[in-house]
């Protein structure tokens, strides 16, 4: 039982990060690598607040929504100003630059020796301690993320958006400042990426700069990839089978001198037959 | 009365057969040995994967050296990637549906499943430079401690009148970082100057800058904290800049395949096993142990050793707290790594060595 919270708690993790990063490369097509910044902003802060300050989970998750909107803020207004490869390129200086202060500030982050006791949430005496109660927290807060992405994908804003995917040249014509809008969405979907953050560290208890290395976006773009670019459920779905997959590999009865290697080779001839005859993703509807 | 005696010992003929009967009855009854479950959350896969299949070649080289034991020992091998994240999965694999009664972690994995084992009441012991993962009475740890290292290093560049040291350091990883805080301390008070501190990632090819600017501080020596592939990419080029200047490691030359490098060059090590560890993996794997192996060789001897103290006379299995009261008594316990004392901390402490590099071969300075 432990084992499936487990899961579902990773799963509720990976699904607000693969919502947020859908609302700004599925629905307004900005190939974004930087989800990882985030969502480690979320978490150090978290961390650093609980251990050191001993702060109040609720709190550092605020502080860490803050400090993703004035970072945010600050690296979209340059990335604003790009689109297409360049707008990738930009954002993965921007993932190298963070990873380095998360590695190279050592005085306080603590460095490649990580954070580690980092404590669970409370609310008038009542720890999250354990895995169900953390559970129904992940996935309270994966509502949240869900119904305000949905909001925003509904909304007038949310159709600009789109257009901006569309046709951003277009869109300009018609009088809207396309750069207020993707600032702006990058700055919403910082400040979701930030609580996912935030809920990871309490819930590992231990986090370090190796977890928000560039692999971490590729992870996160690949959830939506295969879920479906566009698409909220998909975002969900492509979390589900990204944390899931790897897992039921661990139950394939497969010789276990090769075990582990195979079922490496088993998750990427997967992915690539998915990605062959679901190109748009498990539920797509828009194709890169 | 012949009779009579014909039937007493008839009787008696009689019942001994049937005790005996009942004697290996009763022992078949006893049934099949109880089975001690370990599992391990080692990189099987990735780049350093090497680490985990070495760890895992060394657990089961043990296995079948345990000889005649009360209880089965089974091992449980699950890939944590070297990705927390996936070393929790494994975790939580292994103690919720494999059922483990101890669980062996290496590097990243030690901090997450740290708590977990504590919370679930077994076993754990971690392959880690970081001493704070032996903290509770479950935990133990089984790397030689980067103070003890660091001591043994600085009282040999004293020894050799070193003043003035070069460092080239990888910052990626946490050991490094632990050996090199430890290293500042221990050098100030020994009046040894560090002239140059020149870090770099993990990955780096071109180290000529920073080996230009080592050079101009004139150091005595250069102390190479770095792993393969960076250690041998910047010791070549360290020769191609025409710098003959000794060089010296904290374990990373113990690792190393291209000794030609390091014809001749002097490091501290505590990873020095033993030549019939060394001996039996190289005829069972037809290779050389890597780094961790003769750690996870230990760790499966010191588990089995204590589980079958505390478990002498019990019906089933020790409970948790008595294998980690009698894993505290080890002392004096021939490892792969030397002599191994368990502390009360829960650190295995092995000997460090000053050896050096002589024909191609590490061997142990003095022997």
């Amino acid at each position: 039982m432990g084992y499936l919270i487990h899961i579902a708690i990773l799963f509720a993790i990976y699904s607000i990060l693969g919502l947020s990063l859908n609302l700004i490369v599925g629905y307004t097509g900005l190939f974004s690598m930087t989800h990882a910044v985030f969502y480690g902003i979320g978490a150090y802060t978290t961390a650093l607040l609980l251990t050191v300050r001993g702060m109040d989970f609720f709190v550092s998750v605020a502080v860490g929504v803050m400090i993703a909107v004035i970072i945010s803020l600050v690296s979209g207004i340059v990335l604003s100003r790009f689109s297409d490869d360049y707008y990738a390129i930009v954002s993965l200086g921007f993932g190298v630059i963070v990873y380095a202060v998360f590695l190279n500030w050592q005085e306080l982050t603590r460095g490649p020796f990580g954070i580690p006791g980092i404590g669970r949430p409370s609310v008038m005496n009542f720890v999250f301690s354990s895995g169900e109660s953390f559970l129904i927290l992940s996935l309270s807060a994966l509502g949240l993320v869900f119904l305000a992405s949905r909001f925003i994908v509904r909304s007038s804003f949310g159709r600009v958006l789109k257009a901006i995917r569309e046709d951003e040249k277009a869109i300009r014509v018609f009088g809207y400042n396309t750069t207020y809008y993707k600032l702006a969405i990058f700055v919403m979907v910082a400040m979701m990426a930030a609580v996912a953050g935030s809920l990871y560290a309490s819930y590992l208890t231990f986090i370090g700069p190796s977890i928000f290395m560039l692999r971490e976006s590729i992870f996160i773009l690949a959830i939506i990839i295969l879920g479906g670019l566009g698409s909220l459920g998909g975002s969900i779905v492509g979390a589900l089978f990204m944390i899931l997959l790897p897992e039921v590999l661990r139950f394939v009865g497969l010789p276990s001198s090769i075990a582990a290697q195979m079922r490496q080779v088993i998750y990427g001839v997967i992915l690539i037959v998915l990605m062959l005859y679901r190109p748009q993703g498990l539920i797509g509807k828009y194709r890169m | 009365m012949k009779r009579t005696g014909k039937k007493l010992t008839g009787i008696i003929a009689a019942a001994v057969i049937i005790l005996s009967g009942l004697i290996v009855s009763g022992c078949e009854k006893a049934g099949p040995k109880e089975t001690f479950k370990i599992g391990v959350s080692a990189p099987l896969t990735g780049n350093v994967g090497f680490v985990g299949v070495g760890m895992k070649n060394a657990m089961l080289l043990a296995k079948d050296r345990l000889g005649d034991t009360k209880y089965n020992y089974e091992f449980i091998f699950e890939d944590s990637q070297f990705d927390p994240k996936v070393a929790a999965g494994a975790a939580h694999k292994l103690i919720s549906i494999d059922k483990v009664d101890a669980i062996v972690s290496v590097g990243h994995g030690g901090p997450i499943i740290s708590p977990l084992a504590t919370k679930n009441d077994i076993i754990h012991f971690s392959i880690s430079i970081q001493p704070w993962l032996a903290e509770g009475d479950n935990n133990f740890l089984h790397w030689a401690p980067s103070k003890e290292l660091n001591r043994v290093l600085v009282e040999e560049l004293q020894r050799r009148g070193i003043k003035r040291v070069g460092v080239f350091r990888t910052v990626s990883f946490e050991g490094w970082a632990v050996y090199m805080d430890d290293f500042n301390k221990r050098r100030r008070s020994a009046g040894i100057k560090l002239v140059s501190d020149q870090t770099f990632q993990d990955g780096t090819k071109d180290f000529r800058e920073l080996i230009l600017k080592a050079k101009k501080t004139n150091p005595d020596i250069y102390l190479l904290l770095a792993q393969t592939p960076e250690l041998e990419i910047l010791a070549k080029q360290i020769k191609e800049a025409g710098i003959d200047t000794p060089m010296t490691s904290i374990e990373s030359f113990e690792a190393t395949k291209e000794t030609d490098l390091f014809e001749g060059y002097w490091y501290v090590s505590a990873m020095s096993p033993t030549s019939d560890f060394t001996d039996a993996y190289k005829q069972k794997y037809h290779d050389k142990p890597p780094v961790a192996a003769a750690n996870a060789y230990d760790i499966v001897n010191l588990i089995v050793t204590a589980v079958e103290k505390a478990g002498a006379g019990l019906p089933g299995k020790p409970p948790t707290a008595e294998i980690s009261k009698e894993l505290r008594k080890i002392k004096n316990f021939p490892g792969a790594l030397g002599n191994l004392v368990v502390g009360d901390d829960g650190i295995v402490l092995s000997g460090v060595q000053l050896k050096m590099i002589k024909n191609g071969e590490h061997v142990v300075m003095g022997e």
